[in-house]
């Protein structure tokens, strides 16, 4: 299971937070800091796992005693997956690749400034490609299209509600 | 007027300090909320997902709940699209709203329109609460057979939450699951494997239905494996590796403990199992699962022995998150395989030098997890060798792991000497308290082996480098303990060592202001032995402790004070440093079981524990006063009898603290066993007055006193606290000179150090205030928390030591005087939230009328973090009399218990 998805830049500043686990409002920003002291502080040669149960914070210890950090660091960026054993963590490196793939493609060439103006959309293909802490989708291009055909249902229902609106006010 | 979203963010970002932030916001909340306010129906989108913004910045946006539900309420795809989202990034799922929102949900999911389905689904799968789940199961049930792929795998997931959150839904999927793993989607297949692997954790039941289907998985697999170039589902040169991991996943728990059925996966296993990837991270995810799956289940030794030497092919090779990988999974297979592990012992432990710690704590848990007596002595030094490079947090964990080591895995008692010095000198800072414990244990089971470590740790000692507050209090312990082997057999061995020479040392550090306080405590210690171990040097020490008479610490003031006192009292002196007994190894787990089974009748265990404080005691018979010290430690009222009966009393106290807890028919026999061991026929009819008055098995004094006793025992025995835990015990006595030595006597001694000496000595009050080295006051107080309705708790307290931080044992006892037996009894414990209780089940639920018999359950509180406290709880009992429940709830406060 997964339990959070965070990117975080390299300054420590949240760009997403996600969690698939409820957690109380005033403990999640502590809960990312904790994290983001011990990731910051690896070398980008060393691997891309680290064991939750030497980060001391409560909320992670609810969560159980085998939660690992999955992340990556890309230029400005550390994308961070919370899961617990029964995730691999191999495979976990593989999604994150997707979930970046995804937004590069969407935002063509993502850059930290897509993610703080476009919280939505990136919510929105994070959702694509997790759903309640599970694997949805593993193929950027799916991602995108459903993307694609939800925005475009989107436009599609905002021009006829307009259409419907000029021929309220016109009767 | 309302700003865009696009503008408060770039506002916010203009702004540079934290207060300009929570200006912009809190204005922008008060916009919003009015905008709420006049149902701003425009710019209700627009609104939430500003709060969407507010909330990842970490300002509170409750307000905006409601105005989701309005939201998701609306026709519109966009209005949904932006609702959904902002309830499952503003909600949480212990909210009503949620509540309010399922009916919108359930008819979001009968629409007609996909897309909006699909947001349905997926926010279920997200927020989805108990109640949620449990009403829309069968719409997510439908679902499962949707026309389009997308909304079939959208609603596995959401049934995973389902059956995750509500168990007695998983029949609804069983028959369904099968299906799903035949569509053509692969994503959708790719639920079906998670949905049931999720089915076959909550019931297992149904793993023999579900092991049909391995030939069709397998077949699955084959293809995927074999499968050319895909497009569809290609990723970097693989064919949709999710799918494969997670057949691969499934088939690891179908295949575990079936012989049959792991059969026909080994040849494909083989296959994939044994292929070459190494290169890319996809191939090596596919091959790591595939070794996984073959570790776990029965697979042939050939197999296994391939799969380990693929792991270690990942050790020494120089990707990192492999290394992780193959460590883990080793890990694992640590007890099944231990054999074809050997051969990679080097490749393990090289990696507890990586320059990672991820994988240096891994390879450290492994290490630990192949160690075993015959390899116990190389590993031990790997790690020995890496603690001076590692980093602080790290060292922690290897002296903890070395500690264990020390103990588990022993071959011979020098090596274990050995290594505790070489831990304690090089990592002493990072070391747990209860090394003291081992080698205090150790020294003192072999004799021969005194000298050798008292010679060792003077030696380090000596040595500047080892300064250290553990390691100095350990030499020092050991030292004053053996002063006397060590002069008396160097000198045998043409090494002097010069007595002077160990004082002096004694001096220097007790003088030096970089040594902690504690650490002065125990070189007091050490000095007072030497002085009955060695001759000639009392008026060196007498000066050494002196000063330390005025000390600001008044722990090392009062002992000093104490000390310098027993300086006139030649034979009480040595009578209280004379060498603390070997501690019976046996001796622990008895005594627990004594505690536990106060109510078995005649214990053969009882008899022997209090054997062993008969010799104990026999020992020091001589001395006058002894029993005076006992009886007041048990605050007993059977003291001024006692002084007329000294030389026995002891006996006789001891035996009636067994008596009252046994039953009647024991009396004869414990009365014989004085005979046989005393012969002291005015003890007997002595001791059967006393018991004419105390015979009330539930009489609070006596329990008290054998508690008490018990604890001596540890203490006499020298066991965790082996330093010498001194108690407080009877309090003020008031009594003359000669007594209050006594009791302080009777008690150092019986505290297995000699520390607790008693404090008023000269002073003629406030005695016997005993004090240790470890501060642990050792009295185990009872009282009785409820008498009513003929239902009567008392609880017997003792204090126990979890992790080197003191915890308390509660031995709770329930008796009924009605006559009707009580029945379905349950007791409830709270304690305050810096306290942990953990209960164990009661010996009985029913508790037997007429006093007849007694229920147990025993529990102990923990405390979080390690400050003085005192107990308070909040107890619940329930249980049915006549037929009738009863439930009395009370706080229970003012307890004799501080710890």
């Amino acid at each position: 299971m997964i339990f959070s998805v965070l990117i975080v830049n390299n300054r420590g500043k949240p760009r997403l937070i996600k969690f698939y686990v409820p957690i109380d409002e005033e403990k999640r920003l502590p809960l990312v800091g904790a994290i983001y002291d011990v990731v910051s502080q690896r070398s980008d040669k060393m691997c891309n796992f680290f064991d939750g149960n030497h980060i001391d914070n409560e909320e992670l210890k609810k969560w159980g005693s085998d939660i690992k950090f999955i992340y990556r660091h890309f230029a400005t960026l550390y994308f961070i997956f919370v899961v617990d054993g029964t995730e691999s963590e191999l495979g976990m490196i593989d999604l994150i690749q997707i979930f970046v793939e995804s937004l590069d493609q969407y935002f063509e060439n993502v850059c930290e400034l897509d993610l703080i103006f476009h919280t939505d959309k990136v919510h929105q293909i994070l959702d694509q490609v997790i759903s309640g802490g599970l694997i949805l989708e593993t193929e950027p291009q799916m991602i995108l299209n459903r993307i694609q055909e939800q925005d475009d249902f989107a436009k599609k229902t905002k021009k006829e509600s307009k259409k419907k609106n000029k021929k309220g006010r016109r009767k | 007027m309302s700003i865009k979203l696009h503008d408060l963010i770039t506002k916010v970002r203009e702004s540079s300090t934290t207060s300009g932030i929570r200006e912009i916001i809190s204005e922008e909340c008060v916009q919003i909320r009015n905008a709420f306010r006049k149902e701003d129906t425009k710019n209700r989108p627009r609104n939430i997902s500003k709060l969407i913004y507010i909330d990842f910045l970490g300002f509170p946006t409750d307000f905006g709940q409601l105005e989701c539900l309005k939201l998701i309420a609306h026709p519109s795809y966009v209005c949904k699209r932006i609702g959904y989202l902002g309830l499952s990034v503003l909600l949480t799922e212990n909210e009503e709203v949620l509540f309010m929102s399922t009916n919108i949900i359930r008819t979001d999911l009968a629409s007609e329109n996909k897309f909006i389905v699909a947001l349905a689904l997926s926010s279920l799968g997200n927020i989805g609460s108990v109640e949620m789940l449990r009403d829309l199961a069968p719409e997510v049930e439908k679902l499962l057979k949707s026309q389009t792929a997308y909304i079939r795998k959208k609603a596995a997931l959401a049934a995973i939450r389902t059956i995750r959150f509500v168990p007695e839904t998983v029949d609804r999927y069983v028959g369904r699951v099968k299906s799903l793993l035949s569509d053509k989607n692969h994503g959708v297949v790719v639920g079906g494997l998670q949905l049931l692997i999720e089915i076959l954790k909550i019931e297992p039941k149904t793993i023999s239905e579900f092991r049909k289907l391995v030939p069709g998985l397998l077949r699955m697999l084959k293809s995927l494996v074999d499968a050319g170039y895909a497009p569809e589902y290609d990723f970097e040169g693989v064919t949709d590796p999710f799918l494969q991991v997670f057949i691969l996943r499934l088939l690891r728990i179908l295949g575990k403990d079936s012989k049959k059925y792991s059969n026909q996966m080994i040849d494909l296993l083989t296959q994939v199992g044994t292929s070459s990837g190494l290169n890319k991270n996809v191939e090596n995810c596919i091959l790591y699962e595939s070794v996984s799956t073959i570790l776990t289940i029965e697979s042939p030794n050939r197999l296994r022995v391939t799969a380990i030497n693929t792991l270690s092919k990942f050790l020494s090779g120089k990707d990192n998150n492999m290394k992780y990988i193959a460590l883990n999974t080793l890990l694992k297979g640590v007890n099944k395989d231990s054999k074809s592990l050997k051969r990679h012992r080097k490749v393990i432990v090289k990696c507890l030098r990586d320059k990672d710690i991820s994988i240096r704590r891994r390879a450290l848990d492994l290490v630990f997890g192949i160690m075993n007596k015959k390899n116990v002595k190389e590993l031990t030094q790997e790690l020995l060798d890496c603690l001076p490079k590692a980093e602080h947090d790290f060292r922690f964990d290897i002296t903890a792991k070395v500690c264990t080591a020390i103990e588990k895995f022993s071959p011979d008692d020098q090596w274990q000497i050995d290594t505790l010095v070489q831990v304690l000198t090089i990592g002493g800072q990072y070391i747990r308290d209860d090394v003291i414990a081992i080698m205090t244990h150790v020294t003192g089971r072999n004799q021969e082996l005194q000298y050798y470590a008292s010679k060792k740790l003077y030696n380090s000692l000596l040595d500047d480098r080892y300064r250290n507050q553990k390691f100095i209090q350990v030499a020092a312990w050991v030292i004053g303990e053996f002063g006397d082997i060590l002069l008396k057999k160097s000198i045998e061995e043409n090494e002097s060592i010069d007595p002077s020479q160990i004082i002096d040392l004694c001096q220097i550090i007790i003088t030096s202001s970089r040594n902690e306080d504690l650490t002065k405590y125990f070189i007091l210690n050490t000095l007072i032995k030497l002085s009955t171990r060695i001759e000639g040097f009392n008026e060196t020490i007498k000066e050494i402790i002196k000063p330390f008479m005025k000390h600001v610490n008044i722990e090392i003031q009062q002992r000093a004070c104490e000390y310098f006192r027993l300086f006139e009292d030649k034979e009480l002196l040595v009578f209280s440093f004379d060498r603390i007994p070997v501690k019976d190894d046996n001796m622990e787990a008895q005594e627990i079981e004594t505690v536990q089974e106060t109510t078995n009748e005649n214990s053969t265990k009882n008899t022997k524990v209090q054997e062993n404080i008969n010799q104990q005691l026999s020992h020091n018979d001589n001395q006058k006063s002894q029993g005076t010290g006992m009886k007041i430690m048990g605050g007993n009222n059977v003291i001024t009898q006692n002084k007329t009966q000294q030389p026995s009393s002891i006996e006789n106290l001891l035996q009636l603290d067994f008596n009252s807890n046994n039953n009647n028919q024991n009396v004869n026999k414990q009365t014989t066993n004085i005979q046989n061991t005393q012969s002291n026929q005015s003890t007997e009819d002595f001791l059967s007055d006393i018991f004419g008055t105390n015979n009330n098995p539930n009489s609070n004094n006596t329990q008290n006193v054998q508690n008490t006793k018990i604890q001596n025992v540890m203490g006499i025995l020298g066991t965790e606290n082996g330093m010498g835990t001194g108690t407080g015990m009877g309090r003020g006595t008031g009594m003359g000179r000669g007594t209050g030595m006594g009791t302080g006597m009777g008690m150092g001694r019986g505290m297995g150090m000699g520390t607790g000496m008693g404090t008023g000595m000269g002073r003629g009050t406030g005695m016997g205030t005993g004090r240790g080295n470890v501060n642990t006051p050792k009295k185990n107080p009872s009282a009785i928390i409820y008498n009513q309705d003929g239902l009567k708790i008392q609880m017997n307290f003792k204090l126990v030591s979890v992790n080197g931080i003191p915890a308390a044992m509660v031995q709770t006892i329930f008796t009924n005087s009605t006559p009707t037996p009580m029945t379905n009894l349950i007791f409830q414990v709270a304690v305050p939230k810096h306290l942990q209780v953990q209960m164990a089940p009661p010996s009985s639920k029913i508790i037997p009328g007429n006093n007849t018999g007694k229920v147990t359950q025993t529990f102990r509180v923990i405390k979080k973090q390690n400050i003085k406290t005192k107990l308070t709880m909040m107890t619940r009992i329930q249980y049915k009399f006549n037929g009738m429940p009863v439930s009395k709830q009370q706080e229970v406060k003012n307890l004799p218990l501080i710890f």
